[in-house]
């Protein structure tokens, strides 16, 4: 599977739209391309291992706080048969043994992001996605970083305090 | 010594922090020379005791106190504004003093306002009490964390530059910060729900010791809204503070979407688990 990380709330359709269309707010928040790239995560279909992917995310150089997240997850088989091409690529994040599984979808134009974005949209009414809360976050990342999984040096400032703070 | 140099009563607890200053007074130059004791007033949310009205308002009763500017402020001051009367100390609360004198039955008939502006007031030796124009630091403020929320959406875990608008906002006045937040959600209550749920996202980011009972009832409020995105930053809100209010919030909260209705209860849990 691959999953993206996505904002769900963001996924419903308002009043002004038909019932099955996908905010434009959707596509342009949710799946930024960098480089006609987007980025994914592999992951197997188990929660468990979904968990995994909330830790690479809330792991990230960025990331400065906990916050609920929201993932989505997609056969990777679905996006070959829509023509979609992965390359692996090494992801940011702390957790080193994590790193690996990044992939980027490659050589994305408007058609083949729109499809990417039906393909999301379906698999959401499907109700293929989780969410962690916040609590949720928080726990797998002290738990990741109390098993020396994180490598503390990549993770930023702000993160570093909050994860040293008492629970 | 002046003999109406009185301190008014109850004043210590109308105290304003010290990174409060008057507001508006550029919108009044003579005001700005003595900007450290223009008067102020402010309300913490408009159904508190309300005195800040539409344009102009005024009290039937001749203040009882006068504190005076010091002497080098005093006569530039004077000169200019020769009808000012009531002088309050740096960082007293001209709000907080009216509402002591309202309590104590010195004013009467304070007009119910239900105005949602802040203002500086002045106050006239006739005791006719005026407003500034509106204030040019909520202004600011406002315009600010609009474009900077309609700019760049907020991303889970990551901070956002109107999350440090809103702090340098909230520590020069926290009631004309939270104020202006209220604003800017009524204005775009409406038209515009992902710009409030992003003002209600970066709300949940300040610390409960700044939203408190206020930043409760905004998002038990927003959870009455029919736009999912801004019901989620609710949650997500009493998600951050935790807390037995909010887990009484969430727990008397039946969403329409069943994924919402599944978080709400996972959150219900983790507060709860984290409680005990």
């Amino acid at each position: 599977m691959f999953a993206r990380k996505i904002n769900r709330s963001k996924w419903n359709p308002r009043p002004y739209l038909k019932p099955d269309a996908i905010r434009a707010d959707a596509v342009t928040g949710c799946l930024k391309t960098k480089g006609d790239r987007l980025s994914m995560w592999q992951c197997n279909d188990n929660l468990e291992d979904i968990d995994q992917i909330f830790l690479a995310l809330a792991t990230g150089p960025l990331i400065t706080g906990f916050d609920a997240m929201d993932i989505v997850v997609v056969p990777e088989n679905e996006l070959e048969d829509a023509g979609f091409t992965a390359e692996a690529t090494q992801g940011d994040t702390a957790v080193q043994d994590l790193r690996s599984r990044h992939v980027n979808l490659v050589c994305l134009d408007l058609d083949k992001l729109g499809t990417f974005a039906k393909l999301l949209a379906s698999r959401l009414k499907d109700s293929q996605f989780k969410r962690a809360t916040e609590a949720q976050i928080k726990r797998l990342v002290r738990e990741a970083a109390g098993k020396g999984r994180v490598q503390q040096g990549n993770l930023s400032e702000q993160l570093r305090q909050k994860l040293t703070a008492p629970a | 010594m002046p003999e109406t140099l009185l301190e008014p009563r109850g004043l210590d607890s109308t105290r304003a922090t010290k990174q409060d200053r008057p507001i508006g007074v550029s919108a009044w130059p003579e005001l700005a020379k003595v900007q450290n004791y223009a008067f102020k007033a402010e309300a913490v949310a408009p159904d508190e005791f309300g005195l800040i009205a539409s344009e102009s308002f005024a009290f039937d009763v001749r203040p009882k106190i006068q504190i005076v500017f010091p002497p080098k402020e005093q006569g530039a001051f004077i000169q200019k504004k020769q009808d000012t009367y009531i002088q309050l100390p740096e960082g007293a609360s001209l709000f907080g003093w009216l509402r002591n004198q309202y309590v104590h039955g010195v004013i009467k008939d304070v007009p119910k306002l239900t105005a949602d502006r802040l203002r500086t007031m002045v106050t006239h030796s006739s005791g006719l009490c005026t407003t500034l124009p509106y204030e040019s630091d909520s202004a600011d403020f406002r315009s600010i964390l609009v474009a900077q929320l309609l700019d760049e959406s907020i991303e889970d875990g990551v901070a956002h530059p109107a999350e440090v608008s809103i702090n340098k906002a909230f520590h020069r006045s926290p009631s004309a910060c939270l104020q202006t937040l209220s604003q800017v959600l009524r204005d775009n209550y409406r038209d515009r729900p992902s710009l409030c749920a992003s003002v209600l996202r970066c709300i949940g980011r300040m610390s409960f010791d700044q939203a408190g009972h206020w930043g409760l009832k905004t998002a038990n409020e927003a959870l009455y809204h029919n736009d999912v995105e801004i019901r989620d930053a609710a949650i997500r809100a009493l998600e951050k503070w935790g807390g037995n209010e909010s887990v009484r919030t969430l727990r008397q909260h039946r969403d329409s979407e069943d994924w919402l209705n599944d978080y709400v209860m996972q959150v219900i849990l983790d507060l709860t688990d984290s409680a005990v």
